[in-house]
């Protein structure tokens, strides 16, 4: 083969080195998508969600977003209509893994799709903190992942990815109510 | 100064309209190699179809890509050692996504264990479920020489004992890693973890 006719061998990708050996990152993109708030009543360790309008929107009011991996997605002004979670664990109260399972309704049609949360919540003390006294307000941070259910062809792309929130907790010791507010980004 | 009433106006629900901080902090790298006889189909269910796939522990490795010995902004050790049991209870869904629980043990080199779980999602593409589980020939994923390669995110989540890894226990992970296919089979996996923060 005539090497001037050859093409050019593509750059090595970082999966393409001796394995274990890898020295260089994976290329990572993240692409902020929604905002979820919502406000939470707090028995023990237990969350129930409050029904709330315009609890899923986008920040700067876009209603279409390009996804890391080029695609164009809607996004929704949604309501949540229930909702469910703990703080900790059945065998580790103290522990700082947080769930959440609510049911909302996305756009003009009110699409109904599911969104199971995990991740974690941080307040000074663990969650059985909040309960100890002190200021009124306990602030913290929370992450988690989330992944969806729905059945409308506008938001499938919902199903087809987890999103990934960056969030604050705001729990009002007075009335037993946690507020949240999550900051959902797609990546790739 | 206006007292807030609610947690709601204290978070100033609605109303908000900057970011909030994000950050992603590198924890560790790990390369796992998948056992590629020990796969097993289960069959159809309804949604989609269910496979088991194990990580062949001796050849999976845990490290820091610029061979720290501790996490840059943090100060912590950094996380080194081999992945001990790894288990995939992956299931292809009807819809042409990839859903996995996966659980993996990691014994790092200083004697500690750290459980990580975290589910994934991906999709791959149209008529993709039928060309991992029936795909032969031209139709299946990859070949020796040009593996597949699957880009797919990952939420870990961390349980550990060890006094010196205990920070782990609450930080919530994201990863992004590879996936090589070769004749449609998962073979191995190359993620890099980062902490939400």
């Amino acid at each position: 083969m005539n090497p001037s006719t050859s093409p050019p061998s593509p750059p090595p990708a970082a999966t393409s080195t001796p394995w274990g050996d890898r020295n260089v990152l994976i290329p990572k993109r993240l692409q902020y998508v929604l905002t979820m708030e919502f406000v939470a009543g707090v028995t023990a360790l237990h969350l129930n969600v409050q029904p709330r309008d315009g609890a899923i929107r986008h920040l700067f009011e876009q209603s279409v977003a390009t996804l890391p991996d080029g695609t164009r997605a809607d996004l929704p002004l949604g309501r949540i209509e229930a909702g469910d979670g703990r703080m900790g664990t059945e065998t580790d109260p103290t522990s700082s893994a947080l769930t959440l399972r609510i049911s909302a309704r996305l756009g003009s049609a009110a699409a109904p799709v599911l969104i199971a949360c995990s991740g974690v919540v941080n307040f000074d003390g663990g969650p059985q903190g909040l309960h100890l006294g002190g200021p009124r307000y306990r602030t913290g941070t929370a992450f988690v992942a989330t992944r969806h259910e729905t059945a409308s062809a506008t938001y499938r792309w919902l199903n087809r990815r987890q999103l990934f929130g960056t969030g604050r907790a705001v729990f009002d010791t007075e009335s037993d109510e946690m507020a949240f507010t999550f900051d959902l980004y797609a990546s790739g | 100064m206006t007292m807030s009433a609610t947690a709601a106006e204290e978070l100033a629900l609605g109303a908000r309209r900057e970011y909030l901080d994000l950050g992603l902090l590198y924890l560790f790298s790990y390369d796992v190699e998948l056992d590629l006889e020990g796969q097993e189909k289960l069959g159809k269910f309804p949604g989609g179809v269910r496979m088991n796939c194990f990580a062949r522990r001796d050849l999976t490795r845990v490290y820091h890509v610029g061979r720290e010995s501790t996490i840059p902004g943090s100060g912590r050790p950094a996380i080194s050692g081999r992945i001990e049991w790894g288990g995939d209870a992956l299931f292809l869904r009807d819809d042409d996504v990839a859903q996995s629980d996966i659980r993996l043990v990691i014994h790092t080199d200083d004697g500690a264990i750290i459980h990580m779980s975290y589910l994934l999602l991906g999709y791959v593409g149209p008529g993709g479920v039928s060309r991992i589980v029936n795909g032969t020939g031209k139709d299946s994923f990859g070949t020796e020489n040009r593996p597949y390669e699957a880009q797919i995110m990952t939420s870990p989540q961390f349980q550990t004992a060890s006094s010196e890894y205990l920070w782990i226990n609450d930080v919530q992970g994201i990863g992004f890693a590879r996936a090589q296919l070769v004749r449609s089979k998962f073979r191995r996996i190359t993620c890099d973890v980062y902490a939400l923060s």
